[in-house]
Formats: structure tokens, C-alpha cells, sequence
């Protein structure tokens, strides 16, 4: 039962990313990514780690994309965006460059040390993962100035 | 996962939204009876009165007479039947998915909270330990406080789908009052989970055996039930449904069963918080000086003592409503941010001083 829940939650995360990445409606993406963070806590829920799931909805799908949704609201970026192959093309290269520095970075890390704290993980990340932090803070950099972009009024 | 414990928590469930339900119907009927009794008028007692029953049903007249004269007939079978029956008006050119969407979003995260309430204490009955309550976690308050923030989505797309500027701007003074108020919230739930060291309801509870926890917390209790009533959009918060100048706010393009959705949604609401303030800070099924047996007895009434003090908060909460005149928006957000906000720091340092030092 359990396991028939979890495989339905991943493809309800699928489904609720691919609905973020292909709606011509801002308030859809929106929504659609209100629905991931709140289906990615219940997984974590489900997996055992209730605190970080509890954060995860409360944090993530209760306060910051409820902010984002009102912004989308007030500048009425409800309109459809135009769509073109090239700008496809372009979220697939950014995507998969992303994917693959998640992908490096994840692969490298060590975590078969038992007794493996928050302490510990602040201490490997600061000390041996330094580029990529910074490069992650530059990548969040990044969607702000694409959130301003996406809500400039033309 | 057995048979037995899916049996009991189905019936547990049933439990639970029978008690969820029922203390939302009882605001219903509080609202229509409440208010006429601040207003100086007698309110519903007519409806049913003149229903024509076969001979053979004449047993039902007395109780048919005494629900009529209480006002219970409308609120019991009038409304429902007024709201299932009625056209399901859709505005056009509304987006069809999220219109009919918004009004699960706003009741169903309310109704789920109540799957973490314990109804009483636990007791034994031929041989069988039984908890009124669904689920029970370490996370209780957390995982309240996380599903109350989630209701926001149904006002937000509530206003944003229904194609009118009435609705949308009730449902941007809904977010923002809701986005707002729920800091003060969440850090009146951080002090009451730091002063118990637990925010498990049950442990909460227990923990106020000997004394209540509005006694230790006064400041708690006032921040939390302030911002609870703002969370729930009622008077002198209902600025998002204000009928002097937005019709009837984020719900104004919807009727029938939906709008009733919205409605139970806040009534429950009303419920909920009542329910949470008598667990935190009134000592929930505890009474001064009584202890209670774990017997199913003692279960009734701890269950009597706590329903005892949600319905007193109900009613205080509807009496608050029919009495104080709405606040203005910009008042709203100062009262908010220029003095609970600092309130609650002002409590949550209190809290942690107090523990640090003496505890």
C-alpha cells in the first residue's frame, strides 16, 4: 500500500514539474508548483522525515508560491505566453546543464557515515563544495532576475 | 496494514468528521441564533412549523415543534437542501478547472486538521485500548499549522477564477490578511511548542493537569486567538468578503454546494481554532482538581468537559463578530505587523527567558 503511495506521489511530482515547464499560463506554472512542493513534503512525510515534509509544505506551498501567485495576480501575467520552438530549446539546454551539476555534485558526495549530522553536512558543504554553493546562490540569482523579466510590464 | 486497524480507523474517521461537522453546523446555527440575540430579535423559529405530517407520524410533532422553534429546521434542513438543489451558476469565460477547484482548496486542508485532534482521553472498553483521535505525531501543531497555510489557495484561486473585480479583490485582501496574520500564528505555535517542549496534542494536554496553560501563556492565548480569527476571515477581519463594498468577496460568483463549501470551510475554521485554544492553553479534557478515570465514563466526560469549552470559544468567537465593526484594510495590516508581530517576539522571548532561567 505504502509503496503504491509513494509511486504515485513521484508521478504526481512528474506530472505537477512537467505542467511548471510546459504551461502557457504563468498562474498554471504557478499552480503547478504549488502542487509539486506540497506532493514533495508529503513524500518526505511518507519517508519518515515529518519535520523537513511539515517545513516543505508550510514554507515552501504556504507562504513563498502563495506570494509568487498573488504577484502573477496583481501584474495579471494570467494572459497566455507566446510559444516557440527556440525557447523549447533553450529551457531543455538550461535543464539539462542543470541536471547534470545536480548530477555531479550529488554523485561525489559521501553519506555512508552513519553518524552523519546537519553540523557535519554545513561543515562538507562549506569546506569541500564551496563552487558549487556559490554557484547554486548564483543559479537562484538567476530565477529572481528571470521572475522580475517574466513580470515587467511592456 | 490489518483489517482490524483499517476498521477502526474508518470508524475513527467517521467519528472525527461526525464531531468535525457537527460543530460546524452548530456555528451555523450559533451565527443565525447569536446574532439575533445581540440584534434584540428572536431569530429562525418558524420554519417546519406548519409541515403537514401523515397521521401515523403525529410522535414527531412535539420534536418537530421544539427543532422549529430553535431555529434547527433551517439550519438542519433548509440550507442543505436550498445548496444541493440550486443552479450551479458558472460565470462565462471563468476558467472551468480551478472555479470549481478553489472551494475544495479552501475546506478540505481545514477538514483534514481535525484527523489530528484528540477528542478525550483514551480509554478501555472489554478489553480494548481505544484513542479518539486518527492520527497523533510528535508534529501535531506543526502539521495543523502547515495545513491551515495551504487553505489559502482556494480564496487566492477562488478570486483570481471567478472573471470579476469584486471576487479578485476580496481574494488579494484575503491572501495578504491570511499570508500576514499567519506569522503571528506560527510564532504563538513556537512558544506553546518550546513552554510544553512537545507538539503533540496529547502530550500538550497532559501537561496541564495540575495547572491550565492560559495561566502561564496569558499573552499566548490573546495572540492566538486574535490571529486565529483574522486566519478564519471573520468579523472584524472580514474584510475579504466586506458586503458593503465587494458584494460578497472572494466567493460573490459562486452558489449552490460550492458556496456552501466556503462557508463550512470558515465555520470549520471557527471550530478548529476553538478546538486548538482549549487543547493549548485550557487544559483540554482536564478540569482543576478532577481526574479522569481511563474508562470509557471518564472518556464521556472528558469529551463533555472539552466539547463544554469549544462551544463556550465558538461563542465567544460569533459574539466578537456581531458586535465589533470592521477594521479598515490599512489598519488590518498595522494592527498586524505594529503590534501583534512584536507581541508575539515579545511572548516568544518571554517564553524562552522564563524556561531558561527558572525551568
Amino acid at each position: 500500500m505504502g509503496l503504491v503511495i509513494e509511486y504515485f506521489l513521484y508521478i504526481a511530482i512528474l506530472m505537477s514539474a512537467i505542467m511548471v515547464a510546459s504551461s502557457r499560463n504563468v498562474l498554471m506554472s504557478a499552480l503547478g508548483l504549488a502542487i509539486n512542493t506540497t506532493v514533495i513534503g508529503f513524500l518526505f512525510i511518507l519517508k519518515g522525515l515529518t519535520f523537513l515534509g511539515i517545513v516543505q509544505i508550510a514554507v515552501y506551498a504556504g507562504g513563498i508560491i502563495v506570494l509568487i501567485l498573488m504577484t502573477i495576480m496583481i501584474l495579471s501575467l494570467g494572459s497566455k505566453i507566446e510559444f516557440t520552438y527556440l525557447s523549447l530549446l533553450k529551457s531543455l539546454l538550461i535543464f539539462l546543464l542543470v541536471f547534470l551539476f545536480v548530477y555531479y555534485s550529488l554523485s561525489s558526495l559521501n553519506f555512508n557515515n552513519t553518524n552523519f549530522d546537519v553540523k557535519d553536512l554545513g561543515d562538507l558543504l562549506a569546506n569541500n563544495y564551496l563552487y558549487h554553493l556559490l554557484s547554486l546562490g548564483v543559479l537562484l540569482n538567476a530565477i529572481l532576475v528571470s521572475y522580475l523579466l517574466i513580470s515587467r510590464d511592456d | 496494514m490489518g483489517f482490524e486497524v483499517f476498521l477502526t480507523t474508518f470508524v475513527l474517521s467517521l467519528f472525527v468528521l461526525n464531531i468535525g461537522f457537527g460543530l460546524t453546523v452548530m456555528n451555523v446555527w450559533f451565527e443565525r441564533k447569536v446574532s439575533a440575540l445581540m440584534q434584540d430579535r428572536l431569530g429562525a423559529n418558524r420554519a417546519g412549523l406548519d409541515i403537514q405530517l401523515p397521521r401515523y407520524l403525529f410522535v414527531l410533532k412535539p420534536f418537530i415543534f421544539v427543532l422549529a422553534k430553535l431555529g434547527l429546521i433551517n439550519t438542519l434542513f433548509c440550507d442543505p437542501i436550498k445548496a444541493l438543489t440550486k443552479e450551479d451558476f458558472k460565470p462565462s469565460k471563468v476558467s472551468a478547472i480551478l472555479h470549481n477547484l478553489a472551494p475544495f482548496a479552501a475546506a478540505f486542508p481545514i477538514f483534514l486538521c481535525f484527523g489530528f485532534i484528540p477528542f478525550g482521553p483514551s480509554f478501555e472498553i472489554f478489553g480494548v485500548k481505544i484513542s479518539p483521535y486518527i492520527v497523533s505525531t510528535q508534529f501535531d501543531l506543526l502539521f495543523i499549522f502547515a495545513l491551515t497555510t495551504v487553505a489559502v489557495y482556494g480564496t487566492n484561486l477562488a478570486g483570481w477564477s471567478s472573471g470579476s473585480k469584486f471576487a479578485f479583490l476580496g481574494s488579494l485582501r484575503a491572501s495578504a490578511q491570511m499570508i500576514s496574520y499567519e506569522l503571528v500564528l506560527g510564532l504563538t505555535f513556537l512558544g506553546v511548542i518550546l513552554w510544553y517542549g512537545t507538539a503533540n496534542l496529547i502530550e500538550i494536554v497532559n501537561a496541564q493537569k495540575t495547572y491550565w496553560g492560559i495561566l502561564s501563556m496569558p499573552l499566548g492565548f490573546f495572540l492566538m486567538f486574535v490571529a486565529g480569527m483574522a486566519e478564519t476571515k471573520r468579523g472584524p477581519f472580514d474584510l475579504a468578503e466586506s458586503e458593503s463594498e465587494l458584494v460578497a468577496g472572494y466567493f460573490t460568483e459562486y452558489s449552490g454546494m460550492k458556496f456552501l463549501l466556503f462557508w463550512f470551510g470558515e465555520f470549520a475554521e471557527i471550530a478548529l481554532l476553538s478546538l486548538v485554544l482549549s487543547l493549548c492553553f485550557l487544559g483540554g479534557w482536564h478540569l482543576p482538581f478532577i481526574s479522569i478515570p481511563e474508562t470509557f465514563a471518564g472518556f464521556l466526560l472528558g469529551h463533555l468537559i472539552l466539547m463544554s469549552k469549544v462551544v463556550f470559544l465558538c461563542f465567544i468567537q460569533i459574539v466578537i463578530r456581531w458586535t465589533l465593526p470592521r477594521f479598515r484594510f490599512d489598519q488590518l495590516m498595522l494592527i498586524c505587523w505594529k503590534f501583534l508581530l512584536p507581541l508575539a517576539i515579545i511572548n516568544l522571548g518571554l517564553i524562552i527567558g522564563i524556561k531558561w532561567a527558572w525551568l
